[in-house]
């Protein structure tokens, strides 16, 4: 390396580690962007010194959900076959948040190379901007749907954008994409075979029409007159069991394999699992190794976790847009027994300020899952949450509004009897929020 | 007693959530013994307005609007119009507003031609207008009424004298940001930016459709209060919040 990309990297690193500690010391946030945000501001093309920097290339995974899960799902496959890996784990996916993973990480300045991997979940609105900066060996795109209008726009735009992007693309880069999701396959339409490979479940369990699992192709008028591609990896034969999993075949060219065991839960992670696994194979993991790693790959934060509360089960799970809601009701079909629901719904910053998506997720549908006897909704857009509630047609239960979440639990919890669960649906800040407070409530 | 809905191109037009308008009105229906019955009407169906009640445009994606319009000029139009001379009870948010006026000129390409309920004209503009909104309507003379909602909306739309606003702004950007006006109105037909959805937190506004929908079709109208005690509330934190919150008249990105 020269000797100025050398100490520049010296001085980032150290300005992102004490911005780090200094904004956590203050109680300022997380410190998960602002050291990013500092070091770039002082080296406005830091990017081009630690792009380079891992031996084995950038993988980086766009889309509107399943960025965070397929990360860590690939890192994990990855680090399995012992190499050494950056990521973003915390889900920071912004320019200035990849920034501040990498120098949080062990740089090893004295040498070429920071690790094997660079691995990173990136915001579709960020990676339009930066693509050409990060010179990706890898691109996953899970899916594309509705999410924070006020601040991505329309799907549309986005995905003319990428497709842009990916034809104008100078340098050796294969697209790993998801097949089911029309959006996601338009994109592949224009790129050499060669360069895509195909990801996604066989037989009727993808339907857009519904809205349950993906978005409609926006660019035609009914959504199914779509190119459809060969598949190069796909999952059949589907067994979901609740929040323990799921089982299924796998398929790749000449190759299938019965009974594939995943512990997280839901069709969409399934689909997370074969983005991971797709990619890996690209890069030459084998896929035997790969499936067998996959049964310790456990759920990310806030996506389907599991809490106890004084013998309480409590799950929290992460909504921010329709079809991520839509998905985790396809889930909760599932779920046994009572249960009470808490709808924590937030419109600050990450958030989006429109919230006027609620009304585009099919709550109709969590009405059909038996044993709800309560639900309580919370966050600074309580009153908006309860609204789609009453004027979705709920069953008899008891609705409660409550705009202090912490106060709604404890009094939830309070009434709960014995053997019932409480679900948790949480949006973006929310969830930063009311994890933490769950964290030490369990402790 | 029953009343009948159309409601155009519920997958083209289906941002925002917009169908909560749709919901919002059934709910009301429902809880007084009014049948609602909605139709659905798409591209191609050329449905006759006359047996119709009530009409709903929502918000679509930029690029579906020159489908509509071409549909709308091939299959809709004459029907409409002649419903909404006669009094329809008819809905319009963000692009269905702006379809209702008499063009819509996009920064790049030709302008799409509305069709000219209202005397409105929109121009596209660079930056959009997007936040909450506050607006004050007089819905019926001597009762006026603080519509909520937030706007996104890149088109400024400038009225003519042949209809009026829905309403004035109190907070937020409304139809240009210039003249302080919001949507607009001709005989029953109604168009606005605001969405949220529209209708659930201004239940006012939605019984007031219905009050409309009733006399038109039977006469007289005896809409039964309903228990609107969470819209209230919900009301009234929001309107503190906007008010307290945005201290600009308007938020453009």
């Amino acid at each position: 390396m020269m000797k100025r990309s050398k100490l520049v990297l010296w001085i980032a690193t150290l300005v992102v580690r004490f911005t780090y500690y200094l904004s956590r010391a203050l109680k300022m946030g997380e410190g998960s962007n602002m050291p990013g945000k500092v070091a770039l501001w002082l080296f406005p093309d830091l990017l081009t010194i630690l792009v380079p920097r891992y031996q084995k290339g950038l993988i980086l995974i766009t889309g509107t959900n399943g960025k965070t899960t397929t990360t860590k799902i690939l890192v994990e496959l990855i680090q399995g076959f012992g190499f050494k890996v950056t990521t973003n784990a915390r889900g920071a996916n912004l320019l200035s948040g990849i920034v501040t993973s990498i120098l949080l990480d062990p740089v090893r300045i004295k040498r070429e190379y920071a690790a094997d991997y660079g691995i990173f979940e990136i915001d579709e609105a960020v990676l339009i901007k930066y693509l050409n900066r990060f010179h990706p060996r890898i691109l996953v795109i899970t899916n594309f749907s509705n999410d924070q209008l006020d601040r991505y726009g329309e799907i549309d735009t986005n995905v003319n954008r990428i497709i842009d992007l990916v034809q104008g693309l100078e340098y050796q880069c294969q697209v790993v994409l998801n097949g089911n999701d029309p959006n996601v396959a338009r994109i592949g339409s224009v790129l050499k075979p060669e360069n895509r490979f195909f990801f996604g479940i066989k037989g009727g369990f993808v339907s857009s029409d519904t809205g349950i699992l993906i978005e409609k192709d926006t660019s035609v008028e009914d959504g199914t007159a779509m190119e459809s591609f060969e598949l190069n990896l796909w999952a059949d034969s589907i067994k979901t069991d609740y929040l323990n999993g799921s089982r299924f075949r796998l398929g790749t060219s000449g190759i299938s394999l019965d009974n594939v065991e995943i512990r997280l839960p839901g069709m969409f992670n399934i689909l997370n699992t074969l983005a991971a696994l797709a990619t890996g194979l690209l890069v030459g993991n084998d896929l035997f190794q790969m499936v067998n790693l996959l049964n310790k790959v456990t759920p990310s934060y806030g996506r389907s976790e599991c809490f106890n509360y004084r013998g309480i089960s409590v799950f929290l799970f992460l909504v921010k847009n329709p079809v991520g809601f839509n998905h985790i009701i396809h889930l909760l079909n599932q779920s046994p027994g009572n249960k009470r629901l808490l709808f924590l719904i937030n419109d600050l910053g990450a958030d989006g300020k429109d919230i006027s998506w609620i009304w585009d997720v099919y709550l109709e549908n969590l009405w059909k899952i038996p044993g709800i006897k309560e639900t309580v909704t919370s966050g600074t857009r309580a009153g908006d949450m309860a609204l789609r509630v009453k004027y979705s047609n709920p069953p008899h239960f008891t609705l409660n509004v409550d705009y202090s979440p912490r106060r709604a639990f404890k009094e939830l919890t309070g009434r709960i009897q014995p053997g019932e669960e409480l679900l948790v649906l949480a949006n973006y800040t929310s969830m930063s929020k009311f994890r933490p407070y769950l964290l030490k409530k369990c402790r | 007693m029953q009343l009948r809905l159309a409601y155009f191109y519920p997958s083209l037009m289906n941002l925002y959530g917009n169908r909560g308008n749709v919901q919002t009105l059934a709910l009301r229906c429902r809880r007084r013994g009014i049948e609602l019955l909605i139709q659905e009407v798409g591209i191609g169906d050329q449905t006759n307005m006359t047996g119709f009640d009530l009409a709903f445009f929502g918000g679509g994606h930029g690029k579906e609007q020159q489908k509509i319009r071409q549909d709308i000029f091939a299959t809709k139009i004459n029907n409409l119009r002649a419903a909404i001379a006669d009094g329809l009870v008819t809905l319009t948010v963000c692009s269905g507003f702006e379809l209702f006026g008499e063009y819509y000129r996009p920064l790049e390409g030709s302008v799409l031609k509305g069709i000219a309920i209202f005397d409105a004209r929109t121009e596209e503009s660079k930056k959009r207008a997007i936040g909450d909104i506050i607006i004050r309507s007089e819905l019926k003379s001597g009762v006026t009424q603080e519509l909520i909602g937030f706007e996104n909306h890149s088109g400024r739309t400038y009225l003519g004298p042949g209809c009026h606003p829905l309403g004035r702004v109190i907070r937020g950007f409304g139809n240009n940001g210039d003249d302080n006006t919001e949507g607009a109105r001709y005989l029953n037909c109604f168009g606005t930016y605001l969405h949220g959805p529209l209708l659930p937190k201004n239940p006012a506004l939605a019984d007031y459709f219905l009050e409309l929908a009733l006399e038109r079709r039977y006469g007289k109208y005896d809409l039964a209060p309903l228990d609107d005690l969470l819209e209230n509330e919900t009301r009234r934190r929001m309107l503190k919040r906007i008010k307290g919150n945005n201290l600009f008249k308007g938020r453009v990105q």
